[in-house]
């Protein structure tokens, strides 16, 4: 039946005309007025997979923002690269203000350096606000001999190699901080690389390291399985008053170990205000400040503009601590 | 009995209407991104998890858990009828089971799946109720060189995977180890093979890799001979498994349940380990080994009941220790800090009711999907008379969604289809996929351990260590035993030779 044929293809044409019209136009996102920000729910792009301590503050301080803002923010995991993929998300996205998320410092300070990434952690962001501190700390077994840091220096110097401790991974804080201590204290550290905190932990707790460092379990140290030896932070935390950080036992050594809220560069001035607001009002929010405190993370807070230049800081300093290391040339 | 008192007390807690309802929500949520590939219970649980802020913690975790172990139900549904894997533990049910269903049995292989799956489950919860401590100090015990140590074992029983020549398994294999290098250096952090790519910085997912060489890869190979045909020609022949199948699969029940529950239990091992180790396991004590990879029933009752057995065991692990042994785990863990409560050594004393509850729960839990998947198969068998070619665009296209689902990344859909061509070809040349995903899963985490062991400055470290020793010869074992038939028959033939 020619006829019908020839009414399929016509159909068909039109078919393949139509996908390509959308194709190419796109959602096409006109340029917005400042004033009517937002108009739509938001993106918050996080960089690890869900369930973890990070992963569920952004999603406690997005719910509190959303009040402020009027519109939804639809929380979205994007893991993968050591945060590198997520945040080439945030530098790539349009600057409307739709498309924010946390920029962990991983992705910032470490994956840059080491590696190929398709943005300039400092350039290519606007840095909105700084929520919180993570939980990095050097922990040991209940039962170690080991009571104070200097002890476990005194150890390593008359045992080069003997000293093993674990980490998330080679860049990740607890690797770079304890090389740079060996490094200052002239010691020699054995370093076991982990896929994570879970692995490190259990490595730990099963005798086959003797320090751990990263993130761990409040459980475990009530019961009095674990010890924390010093917080790799840069301000006490409030949940571990008597833990010394790194200050403490004298090494100035960077440890931006912050949770922040961030976008790509060329955002409108009057919308980082609004997301600044509405995600510090947020953080005075009794549902997020019980949640930061079941979750053991410390609240903290930089503005915008403080957060851009603390940023930039670091990244100078990181370029300088990991040539020290011996990580890049 | 202390534990029988505790256990009242915790059936008390989940007979509740409410948390009977969320129980029975949970598990009806996980059945069904079970079945759907690619999505998962990790995505499902991180999506309802601010659903339950305001709800009791109890309720929350009795509906996370069940989506759990639901899912691992669901998964093995998409695996029997389609061939595509809807967890990465369902992978290898594809290989037998999808047999079964063109062979029109895919009722009693459902079937199998469910009552096996309900055996595993409920199995390691007793082993999760009477053992957790012990047990979780037990694993504590494995480190780098145990984790080497049983991951070769874990690839000696490569060969027992391949139906056709043990060769073409080998290079499968060998091209696994080799793809599962790309990505970071687990010691030194450099990049390798990654082309520039972030996507490909940590590596080829087992999700993409497994849905294109066995979904879409089925697909191809299935349009490319005629569509007309049908591709599930086979009359259907019965709902259930037969006594015979009961029968024949009762052994590989018992042993899936203790694979799935011990090694789940191995932070890091993960649950697919499990599942392939059952079928590997299965085929060698076969009677009939060659029919394995042609619808043999017992290679999708042991795998099927190792996954669920390993839900049990992972929970040992979080509940006992507070540290979770796989992703799923984390997210659940995720759940639990949520709700203010922080599992470990001190959950039993300070929240009792939570443990028992939750434990309870979870027996009613498996219970309730039985009834549910039973029933649901009849309606699956249904959808294999969908003609293929209006069957395979929404394959493709499910397959496509699960992917993107996992991490929000299209670069992963790119690998997957990548994978689908591979896998036609493969077909095409009479090459496998399951010695290849096993590599694929397992080499990484051999490099690590290996890498890892030998920083400790020692070599023989994993001779001196007992459990890495005894894995170690057993490994040495399964990979001579082979080799003795030949001998023996050598020596008979010398021996003869030399009378006259």
């Amino acid at each position: 039946m020619k006829t019908h044929r020839f009414m399929s293809k016509i159909t068909f044409s039109l078919c393949v005309l139509l996908a390509l019209i959308l194709f190419l136009k796109g959602p096409g996102y006109a340029q917005e007025d400042v004033a009517k920000f937002p108009s739509r729910p938001i993106t918050f792009i996080i960089p690890i997979p869900p369930g973890g301590a990070s992963d569920a503050s952004c999603r406690l301080i997005s719910k509190e923002a959303e009040k402020f803002l009027g519109q939804p923010i639809v929380c979205v995991n994007k893991p993968g690269g050591s945060f590198a993929i997520a945040i080439a998300a945030i530098a790539s996205s349009n600057p409307d203000g739709y498309t924010i998320g946390y920029a962990g410092h991983p992705g910032l300070f470490v994956t840059p350096l080491t590696g190929k990434v398709p943005y300039h952690p400092v350039k290519d962001l606007k840095q909105i606000m700084q929520f919180g501190y993570l939980n990095i700390a050097v922990t040991l077994k209940g039962d170690s001999p080991f009571k104070k840091f200097e002890d476990i220096v005194a150890y390593a110097r008359q045992n080069p190699k003997k000293l093993t401790y674990g980490s998330a991974g080679v860049g990740s804080f607890g690797h770079l901080s304890m090389e740079e201590i060996a490094r200052r204290e002239k010691v020699q550290f054995t370093h076991i690389p982990f896929k994570g905190s879970p692995e490190t932990q259990a490595a730990l707790l099963g005798g086959h390291i003797l320090l751990a460092t990263g993130d761990f379990n409040y459980s475990q140290l009530e019961a009095g399985e674990i010890r924390l030896l010093f917080l790799i932070a840069e301000e006490r935390s409030p949940e571990y008053p008597k833990a010394p950080i790194l200050k403490d036992l004298g090494y100035d050594i960077p440890a931006p170990t912050f949770l922040n809220v961030a976008g790509p560069k060329g955002l409108h001035e009057g919308i980082v205000k609004k997301l600044e607001d509405a995600f510090t009002k947020a953080m005075k929010e009794p549902a997020f400040v019980k949640g930061m405190k079941d979750l053991r993370l410390t609240i903290a807070y930089r503005n915008n503009k403080e957060m851009d230049d603390y940023v930039a800081r670091n990244f100078e300093a990181f370029s300088k601590l990991l040539k020290e290391i011996g990580l890049i040339k | 009995m202390d534990v029988l008192q505790h256990l009242i007390m915790g059936f008390s807690v989940a007979l509740t209407l409410n948390n009977l309802l969320f129980c029975f929500i949970g598990v009806f949520i996980g059945t069904l991104i079970g079945v759907l590939p690619g999505i998962g219970p990790v995505a499902t649980i991180s999506l309802l998890l601010p659903v339950t802020f305001g709800m009791n913690p109890v309720t929350s975790i009795i509906m996370l858990a069940g989506i759990y172990y639901g899912a691992q139900y669901g998964g093995s549904t998409t695996s029997i009828l389609v061939n595509i894997p809807g967890e990465a533990s369902s992978i290898i049910t594809c290989l037998d089971g999808y047999k079964m269903a063109r062979q029109g049995r895919a009722g009693p292989a459902l079937g199998i799946a469910a009552f096996g799956s309900f055996i595993g489950g409920t199995a390691s919860i007793v082993g999760l109720m009477l053992l957790a401590p012990i047990l979780a100090r037990a694993a504590l015990k494995f480190g780098p060189p145990e984790y080497f140590s049983l991951m070769l074992f874990g690839l000696t029983m490569v060969t027992y995977l391949c139906t056709g020549s043990v060769a073409k398994g080998l290079i499968m294999a060998v091209g696994g180890i080799a793809l599962s290098t790309i990505g970071q250096d687990p010691v030194s952090g450099i990049t390798r093979f990654t082309l520039g790519s972030i996507t490909l910085m940590d590596g080829i997912g087992l999700v993409p890799a497994a849905m294109g060489i066995f979904g879409v890869g089925e697909v191809l190979t299935n349009i490319e001979e005629s569509i007309k045909q049908e591709v599930f020609s086979a009359k259907l022949s019965g709902l259930f498994p037969t006594v015979k199948d009961w029968l024949d699969c009762k052994w590989p029940i018992v042993r899936g349940t203790l694979f799935g529950f011990f090694l789940g239990i191995l932070p890091g091992a993960g649950v697919v380990i499990p599942t392939f180790m059952s079928y590997a396991v299965e085929k060698r004590l076969s009677k009939h080994p060659e029919k394995f990879g042609k619808g043999a029933i017992e290679g999708v009752a042991g795998p099927e009941t190792a996954n669920n057995a390993a839900t049990g065991g992972s929970m040992v692990t979080l509940l006992s220790l507070g540290i979770p042994p796989n992703v799923g785990m984390a997210i659940l863990l995720g759940a639990f800090i949520i709700h203010g409560i922080q599992p470990g050594p001190l959950l039993l004393t300070k929240h009792p009711q939570l443990f028992w509850g939750t434990i309870a729960s979870m027996y009613i839990g498996n219970v309730m999907l039985v009834v549910l998947n039973l029933p649901m198969i009849g309606i699956w068998v249904k959808l294999l008379k969908v003609p293929y070619n209006i069957l395979f665009p929404l394959i493709l296209l499910f397959c496509f969604l699960g992917v993107y689902s996992l991490n929000n990344n299209i670069y992963e859909i790119l690998i997957m289809v990548g994978f689908g061509v591979f896998g036609y070809l493969m077909r095409k040349f009479g090459f496998e996929g399951a010695p290849f995903l096993l590599a694929m899963v397992l080499g990484p985490m051999l490099e690590i351990a290996f890498r890892q062991s030998l920083l400790y400055g020692d070599p023989f470290i994993f001779f001196k260590r007992p459990i890495s020793g005894v894995l170690l010869v057993i490994s040495f074992i399964l990979l001579i035993t082979p080799l003795f038939p030949k001998i023996f028959r050598k020596r008979k033939e010398l021996a003869e030779a030399s009378k006259d």
